[in-house]
């Protein structure tokens, strides 16, 4: 954790607006508050927080349309908070550039750990030459791939998407993100593909395909790796 | 319009059918013998029953929409008598005036139980005119010249009265009591909801009415106690509200099902994924088929009604006891059976378990009663079916069939 991290918190509801930031306060990192749009752009500005936390549904612009203003002119990271049920909307704040989102009601835990992962892609700590999250080994310079002590035998496909997912370790990967990532722009319609990929990607990764903890599905949205938090 | 067609007819009395097909063919003597036989119509209505007809005729004809409803239900009723005349044309070397009248009666009947009490009425007055008109001699005129025909159409008209009227409120009896058993549905549910949703407001307003009040003084653990039923019944109500709204969405039809083709390797992971909590060391058996199963649904939706199957067999199972899931292709359908070895179902519970907030006898378990009726309109939406049975040995087996239209696009295997 980085002490004293500063977080805008953007939610016009007080009650949650207050227990955000005794939560976050809790933990050391410093909280700005904004109830609406218009005044969390002029915050975000003024202060550059670290970490953004942003409601959606905010009286004034959309909460979409706040992420990618923000995103226009900051790689901050955005943390959007969204009702369950809304996956179209959380995927538009992801394509409109939020880093990962969280449906309401939430955990405390699942907030701070999301505000962790947050915190550390926004350090630029990219990820070291060998990635590891349980059994699973990614060494990025030579290109191989382990489970336990066995070599994994990807595909070239397989492993672009699983380098997009390193490369995002912890956060939710839209589908739109991985297909331009292994398809390239024009990748269009290849959701199909991407799914069948991912469920090879998982029978040669997870212990239990079946139950898989590596790589989680986010439905209508995208995919997640996750990350052994230390 | 009848004088019109009387003449016609007149001067050419050989065929029948041409002359009909004619008559009825010409839209404006249509339109005219609509507005005639319907004023005449009203009028005898009226004049029947006059408090019922201006609330039964008169209402309904306000309203341009409402109007052209009835005028079509009176033109069902004309074409139903126009149906009997044709039968009773045809079949006329066989009956007798007073057979004929019967095929009449069966048409005001079938009018009666379909459409309302108005074109019921006028299919009788119809009946009546159009058996005097084609079928008794004199021939196309309303003559009669044997009396003894006036008492056939006396019953005809009578008998066609007394059982349109009775049909219709047969009808409307077998309505308002549909009616009386939804609103009695309604009020259930509305309170078990206000139950299911006060009962968890009380707790958690009363928890923090003790934390905050300067007079009582909660050792630590009750503290914590307290603390922790805020928490606790929060996440109760945070589950009652997530499943009715989902259920007043589907009900509604406000989701829209976005259906693509999903391994349900991933689906079902997934759910997995988010019951995880609950399974603790349970044993989970998946059996799939070896070559990639797909399924052609929403994911997400999918995904929460495997979750609400998962909840329920991890809720109404020993804890220790495994949970099977199988699924397979089955002919153009894909089945997907999710089985524990908990008590199983009560006789008679197959199809009720679906019913909202229907809980099983066992009140312990907690829970409001909505997953299986959430996961059985997610099914419902997609055209599939769900099916609750005990298993032999043991246990309950809640069943998903979806229909999947088409074929998966062709995936092409890339060298490794």
């Amino acid at each position: 954790m980085i002490a004293g991290a500063k977080i805008l918190v953007i939610e016009d509801d007080p009650q949650v607006a207050r227990f955000l930031r005794a939560t976050l306060e809790g933990r050391g990192y410093r909280v700005l508050s904004a109830e609406n749009g218009v005044e969390a752009l002029v915050m975000a500005q003024q202060h550059v927080p670290e970490v953004v936390i942003l409601d959606l549904g905010l009286p004034d612009i959309d909460g979409v349309e706040v992420a990618r203003k923000l995103r226009s002119w900051s790689r901050m990271p955005i943390l959007v908070l969204s009702a369950r049920g809304l996956e179209a909307q959380k995927v538009e704040a992801l394509d409109a550039g939020a880093d990962d989102y969280l449906t309401k009601p939430f955990g405390v835990q699942e907030l701070l750990a999301r505000i962790r992962v947050a915190l550390r892609h926004a350090s630029g700590a990219t990820p070291g030459a060998v990635f590891q999250s349980g059994p699973l080994r990614v060494d990025l310079e030579h290109r191989r791939v382990f489970v336990g002590s066995q070599e994994a035998h990807l595909t070239p496909i397989e492993y672009k998407i699983l380098v997009a997912l390193v490369q995002n370790a912890g956060k939710v990967v839209t589908h739109k993100h991985l297909l331009e990532n292994v398809w390239g722009p024009n990748a269009g319609d290849r959701a199909h593909y991407l799914r069948v990929h991912m469920t090879h990607l998982r029978r040669k990764l997870e212990t239990d395909p079946a139950r898989s903890r590596v790589f989680t599905t986010e439905a209508g949205v995208g995919y997640r790796l996750h990350v052994e938090d230390a | 319009m009848c004088e019109g067609a009387q003449a016609t007819l007149r001067r050419s009395p050989g065929d029948v059918q041409r002359d009909l097909r004619r008559i009825f063919g010409d839209r404006r003597a249509l339109a005219g013998a609509r507005r005639a036989a319907a004023a005449v119509f009203c009028g005898a209505a009226r004049a029947w029953n006059p408090g019922r007809g201006r609330r039964f005729w008169l209402a309904p004809m306000s309203g341009f929409a409402e109007s052209f409803w009835v005028r079509t239900h009176y033109l069902f009723a004309a074409a139903a008598v126009f149906c009997a005349t044709l039968i009773v044309h045809l079949t006329r070397a066989w009956f007798d005036l007073a057979d004929q009248a019967m095929i009449y009666l069966l048409g005001v009947l079938l009018v009666a139980a379909r459409l309302s009490r108005g074109p019921a009425l006028f299919a009788a007055f119809l009946s009546v005119a159009a058996l005097d008109f084609f079928f008794v001699p004199p021939f196309f005129t309303f003559d009669v010249t044997d009396k003894r025909h006036y008492v056939t159409f006396a019953v005809l008209l009578v008998v066609g009265l007394i059982v349109s009227t009775q049909t219709v409120r047969i009808r409307e009896q077998a309505n308002a009591r549909i009616e009386a058993e939804r609103e009695r549905t309604r009020s259930n549910l509305l309170a078990a909801v206000s139950h299911d949703l006060r009962t968890p407001l009380a707790s958690i307003r009363g928890s923090a009415e003790v934390l905050l009040d300067p007079a009582a003084v909660p050792s630590e653990s009750e503290r914590r106690a307290l603390l922790s039923a805020i928490r606790d019944e929060a996440d109760r109500l945070a589950h009652l509200v997530t499943d009715l709204l989902e259920l007043t969405r589907l009900d509604s039809g406000v989701v829209r099902v976005k259906k693509d083709w999903v391994p349900l390797e991933e689906v079902l992971s997934s759910a997995l994924h988010r019951v995880e909590a609950g399974l603790v060391d349970r044993a989970v058996e998946v059996r799939l088929p070896d070559v990639m199963l797909f399924v052609s649904a929403d994911s997400a939706l999918l995904e929460q009604a495997l979750v609400h199957l998962l909840e329920n067999a991890i809720k109404y199972s020993p804890p220790s006891s495994p949970l099977e899931i199988s699924a397979s292709q089955q002919g153009a359908s894909v089945m997907i059976a999710i089985a524990d070895r908990g008590p199983g179902l009560a006789p008679g519970d197959e199809q009720r378990v679906f019913d909202k907030f229907y809980r099983a006898a066992d009140q312990k378990v907690p829970g409001a009663g909505l997953g299986l009726t959430v996961c059985q309109a997610i099914i419902f939406s997609h055209g599939g079916t769900l099916r609750a049975e005990n298993r032999s040995g043991g246990g309950a087996c809640f069943t998903i069939t979806l229909p999947q239209e088409g074929e998966p696009p062709p995936f092409e295997e890339e060298a490794a």
